[in-house]
């Protein structure tokens, strides 16, 4: 029989399960502690590391579900056909697949979710140029410019993923990849208003490439770099 | 009664209804009663225990499905098997690999520990099951005939309907009860790893707390809620935020219905009641908090109060509008109103299912008995307590590492006089 010093409780164990102060018996011996049999066994249950996805997905779709429908209802109602109400629709379903998407779905790479996403997004923006007799400015203005930002953004994930590139090396890959992307939109709004002249892309074309240059060369000269590290260290 | 005249399947109650759609991985909606007894059990002879008491109790073997509109049970022709206990005891329930079955039967050493998913049964119900499959259990090894009465059933005897009964429905009057409360204390702590659940239990003797009990004037359940009352205030007490110190502790306390009406049902059949301790009005002594906890018991145990309760949620299922949901639309709402709501109005529940009513040939054969409630789901703790052959057993399940009510808890007994002896399921 051993009792805890703080809480004057008998226990067998040894540390007080309450207070966790240890249970010394200065007349135990050795094979005690080996014959002390455990109110418990050792075995344990499965446990659960994740969160109940099925339930979160089911949730968030009712959530989703009552605006659609209330929208639904009162442009059914209200105008006799479903006019505006695709306005409201498509942006909650452009909202559930960019933000509810990468949390309640797990794709073993990132660039499914960025599909997802955007095609979501073309599609969106169709219905609005549909519904607007806007076939022009979709074609020729926003589609491009979608598929452009889609391309960039996977070549920068690609980049930015590529681990046995240096750490400066994937920032000027990202950085490059900025700089076309940006020479890429020029051009398609030129091209949208019938005359292609680059502009305002140059200007940010340069910077965003000399920034590139130095971070290569900074990834050439060790010393340089352990320099500045050493000078921003914080 | 012939086998084909059982009903192939039963709807839930109304208890029962919420636990499907509102359980998760961390919580399982499971509670434990196990008993200990005197020699090694023997799993072959524990699993034929178990098949005979099936027989006699058909509906713990039946299996929980999706109806269009509501959750419903299923006999299936499987039957479940016994197994090896754990160190984490009331895991999830209505696992595929189990074969969906509402309860599980587990043994260790000289332990028979019986797992119940709550829209089966409470823990009268399941006491009954249990003590019918451990006088079973006895016959098997020693030949000896224990008589039915109390909690074990005859097994020779066919199944009665009033075991499957509704009782709720029955009973349930015309009176209504508003359920919103005021928002009660919650303890927070380092949770534990999920599915798994910190156990402390207290053993003492069942005669010196009921002295002890009774020299407060009052009887082993007041008193031991308002130790615990106490125990959560004192761990209040100590909290940095004074918004977090001046809200009411509460403690859920069940009650048992079939102590107000003639049921014999086997199924859930049971309420609840919340005390609330308010530490803002100023500085509690002990004999107050007594005081606080029978007066509240006594108001809410007469009975037009607790068929008023009872009542609202009968009415509140029988909602026309509800019933027409489909489930697919219903579970996940219910769940979320039972995230938002469930354990919102108390701080913990503590239930007592008070001193077991046994044969005394049975008594001979028992050594002591546990009531584990399982995690609950925002509060960190709740507590179960039985007696049996003169041992009241206290346990506390918790989530999180911290065992600072626990702590108090036992403390303020040991001051009070009483010898406590604790067990706990870590490993050191």
């Amino acid at each position: 029989m051993s009792y805890c010093v703080h809480c004057g409780v008998e226990t067998d164990e040894k540390s007080c399960p309450l207070c966790a102060t240890p249970i010394i018996d200065p007349n135990a011996k050795e094979d005690d502690d080996n014959e002390r049999r455990f109110p418990y066994p050792d075995t344990i249950d499965e446990l659960y590391r994740k969160v109940d996805m099925k339930y979160a997905r089911r949730l968030a779709l009712i959530v989703l579900a009552v605006p659609v429908l209330v929208v639904l209802i009162v442009n059914l109602l209200s105008t006799g056909i479903i006019s505006w109400s695709l306005y409201v629709i498509g942006a909650l379903i452009c909202l559930y697949t960019w933000f509810l998407v990468p949390v309640f779905y797990r794709f073993k790479r990132p660039y499914a979710y960025l599909f997802i996403g955007f095609s979501s997004l073309i599609l969106y923006l169709y219905v609005i140029a549909r519904m607007n007799d806007g076939g022009g400015w979709y074609l020729g203005l926003a589609l491009p410019i979608i598929i452009v930002c889609f391309i960039v953004i996977q070549l920068i994930l690609l980049a930015v993923r590529r681990l046995e590139w240096q750490p400066l090396e994937r920032a000027a890959a990202v950085t490059s990849l900025i700089a076309i992307s940006l020479i890429a939109i020029d051009w398609i709004c030129d091209a949208f208003t019938g005359q292609v002249f680059l502009n305002w892309s140059i200007y940010a074309l340069l910077p965003l490439m000399a920034l590139a240059g130095v971070f290569l060369l900074l990834e050439r000269k060790k010393e340089l770099k352990e320099e500045i590290r050493k000078r921003l260290f914080f | 009664m012939d086998r084909r005249s059982y009903p192939q399947w039963i709807a839930l109650d109304n208890a029962a209804k919420i636990y499907p759609a509102a359980r998760s991985n961390s919580w399982t909606a499971v509670f434990r009663l196990s008993v200990n007894l005197k020699e090694k059990i023997n799993p072959e002879i524990l699993q034929i225990a178990l098949d005979n008491t099936l027989e006699r109790i058909p509906f713990f073997g039946y299996r929980i499905r999706r109806g269009f509109f509501w959750y419903y049970m299923d006999s299936q022709k499987r039957k479940p098997q016994i197994q090896e206990d754990v160190q984490n005891p009331c895991s999830r329930m209505l696992r595929r690999s189990e074969g969906h079955f509402l309860m599980r039967l587990r043994y260790y050493e000289k332990r028979i520990a019986l797992e119940v998913f709550h829209s089966l049964t409470d823990g009268m119900g399941a006491l009954t099951f249990l003590m019918t499959l451990v006088a079973e259990y006895i016959r098997l090894t020693t030949g000896e005939r224990i008589e039915s009465g109390g909690k074990v059933l005859d097994i020779d005897e066919e199944p009665q309907k009033e075991e499957w009964e509704d009782s709720f429905s029955v009973y349930a009057g015309a009176g209504r009860r508003a359920r919103a409360e005021e928002k009660a204390y919650h303890l927070k702590g380092t949770p534990l790893f999920p599915g798994h659940l910190g156990l402390i239990s207290g053993i003492v003797e069942a005669g010196s707390l009921k002295k002890l009990a009774n020299s407060y004037g009052a009887g082993i359940n007041i008193f031991l809620c308002a130790v615990l009352l106490d125990a959560i205030r004192s761990v209040q007490s100590k909290e940095k935020s004074s918004r977090r110190r001046a809200v009411p502790v509460k403690i859920s306390i069940p009650q048992n219905l079939r102590r107000y009406y003639p049921s014999r049902s086997l199924r859930n059949f049971s309420s609840y009641f919340n005390v609330s301790l308010n530490s803002n009005y100023g500085e509690y002594s002990f004999d107050d908090i007594i005081k606080l906890v029978q007066h509240t018991a006594g108001i809410e145990g007469m009975e037009p109060m607790v068929n008023a309760r009872m009542s609202t949620n009968v009415a509140a299922e029988n909602n026309r509008f509800l019933r027409l949901v489909p489930l697919f639309i219903k579970a996940p709402v219910l769940k979320l109103m039972y995230i938002l709501h469930g354990e919102r109005y108390f701080t913990t529940a503590i239930s007592n299912l008070g001193a077991v009513n046994i044969p005394d040939a049975l008594r001979l054969y028992i050594e002591r008995m546990d009531l584990i409630l399982g995690a609950p789901r925002s509060n960190t703790f709740s507590c179960g307590i039985i007696s049996c052959n003169d041992l009241t057993v206290i346990s506390f399940s918790r989530t999180v590492h911290e065992c600072d009510v626990e702590k108090a808890f036992f403390r303020k007994l040991v001051k009070l006089g009483l010898h406590v002896k604790i067990e706990s399921n870590r490993r050191e």
